[in-house]
């Protein structure tokens, strides 16, 4: 018994990576449909030569185009809307899956019904190390949990607010598909920072979320590459429209949301402290302007008070950068 | 866990068997699937002996400067996707202190390879000492799950040694 598991892929001009992850996808056989979404690529590829050099079935892909180039978000929810499966995971091009995710997809097909399930990943500049595992930042956050050491866990309120502070990334979560239509999550229409809104109101709207220490997806990391994630200009600043849709719907005190405001203002200064850094410097003072009035609008004085307890680095950042006071 | 022997089918065979002979300036056979590959650059010269019971003794004494010297056994595997830890175990001795490194070797596309490394070096010295590891598939993203052959390379000193590996043992988890 496996999991009724579709595989979606956004895809933009990276064919050698893309055939590589749909032959390991072949080779481990625990997906049942495969969507790969192009995102203009130039080539564009092409169904049969997909098929022929991974050794999938045919009827397994569906190769589906944005002739336009329109991000990797737009891209995902296209692949949503053509998903037929009971559950549904994103992948990344040059990602690749694990014998345990494998492993974990049986263990999730006899786990009864979740939204979601997120599992932990290998990051390409842990190898560099040697090591094997997520980056130390994400691995904190699931250390503070007792989910690091479980093999399939329920996840507690607590322990969501905290795992939800790890990178955005929609790879590392098996999600549900009625789940995700059910409350019109999807990812940013932009073209960076689109992976914020399915994240968060993936944990503000599940009721029922797993977690598994087993790791999943390698994922890997090029800096200075050209992907879309080493884009330094103005898109950037549209770091904004996902979090005034998050913070509006967090901030309504004493909701069963409340629990992750902390965690999403901490998570929300982390982010806008990195944004500033590797911004272009002539969008910097707009940054600070617009994390100034956010902030302002939404930080309560006891959530500074907290806030600065908590994240004591990050608040003494943001506080300089972004002119913030108790 | 599968016997050694469906992974290296003349593993126990040779380890079994009485033979020695010269060393080759490039290649010398051992047993079907199991060789010495040396740089031609090494002109290497000296012996080896595999006396029933012992895996192998070998002296090199290279003359000139090489890159590279492996003894190079050849792996028959399930398929890769359903392996999770392939290792070997050995135990061996040398003369003087030496320092070597392993890797899985699979065979892509177009006639090239890709090596896996072990992670620990195998240390070896007058006393013989016990190596053990396995590689854990999974942390190695880039291994091919399909290949046409897999080999386990030992990398042995591009200097003059005496080494004898008292037994060599493979397995696939």
């Amino acid at each position: 018994m496996t999991l009724d598991l579709t595989v979606a892929i956004p895809s933009h001009n990276d064919n050698g990576h893309l055939t590589r992850l749909l032959s390991h996808l072949a080779a481990l056989k625990f997906t049942r449909s495969i969507i790969v979404v192009d995102d203009g690529s130039l080539p564009a590829p092409d169904h049969d030569t997909l098929i022929k050099a991974s050794g999938l079935a045919p009827a397994q892909l569906t190769l589906l185009r944005q002739p336009q180039v329109a991000g990797a978000g737009a891209a995902r929810n296209r692949a949503l809307l053509h998903t037929t499966t009971k559950h549904l995971l994103f992948m990344d091009a040059d990602d690749l899956p694990t014998r345990e995710l494998r492993a974990l997809c049986r263990s999730l097909a006899q786990a009864g019904e979740f939204d979601f399930c997120m599992f932990q990943h290998h990051d390409s500049r842990m190898g560099q190390s040697g090591q094997w595992g997520q980056m130390a930042f994400d691995q904190s956050l699931w250390d503070k949990t007792e989910l690091n050491h479980r093999n399939l866990s329920e996840v507690s309120t607590t322990d969501a607010a905290c795992l939800a502070q790890t990178a955005n990334y929609p790879w590392n979560k098996i999600y549900r598909t009625d789940f995700l239509h059910a409350h019109r999550l999807r990812c940013s229409d932009t073209l960076v920072h689109n992976d914020i809104a399915l994240h968060w109101k993936s944990f503000l709207r599940a009721g029922r979320i797993l977690s598994s220490a087993r790791i999943g997806v390698t994922h890997f990391v090029t800096p200075g590459g050209n992907r879309l994630t080493n884009r330094l200009g103005a898109e950037r600043l549209r770091v904004f429209e996902p979090l005034e849709e998050i913070a509006l719907e967090i901030s309504v005190e004493n909701t069963p949301k409340s629990p992750y405001a902390l965690a999403f203002f901490g998570f929300a200064l982390g982010l806008l402290c990195w944004v500033n850094e590797s911004l272009d410097p002539s969008l910097r003072s707009e940054l600070a302007q617009r994390s100034t009035a956010f902030f302002n609008r939404y930080l309560s004085r006891s959530m500074r008070t907290q806030l600065k307890q908590q994240r004591p680095d990050d608040w003494q950042r943001a506080a300089k950068l972004f002119q913030l006071t108790v | 866990m599968s016997k050694p022997a469906q992974h290296v089918h003349n593993l126990a065979e040779f380890t079994n068997s009485n033979q020695s002979g010269s060393l080759r300036t490039t290649r010398t056979d051992l047993a079907p699937g199991i060789f010495l590959n040396a740089d031609p650059k090494l002109e290497l010269t000296g012996f080896y002996s595999s006396r029933s019971g012992h895996f192998l003794d070998l002296c090199s004494a290279p003359s000139g400067e090489g890159a590279w010297l492996g003894l190079h056994i050849a792996l028959r595997l399930p398929p890769i996707t359903d392996v999770t830890y392939i290792g070997f175990a050995s135990r061996i001795a040398s003369d003087t202190p030496l320092m070597m490194r392993a890797c899985l070797r699979s065979g892509i596309e177009g006639g090239n390879f890709r090596d896996s490394f072990f992670e620990k070096h195998i240390l070896t010295d007058r006393s013989a000492q016990n190596y053990l590891d396995a590689l854990y598939l999974d942390s190695v993203p880039d291994l091919p799950l399909t290949s046409p052959w897999h080999e386990l390379v030992v990398f042995l000193p591009c200097d003059a040694f005496e080494i004898t590996i008292m037994n060599m043992h493979i397995f696939v988890l």
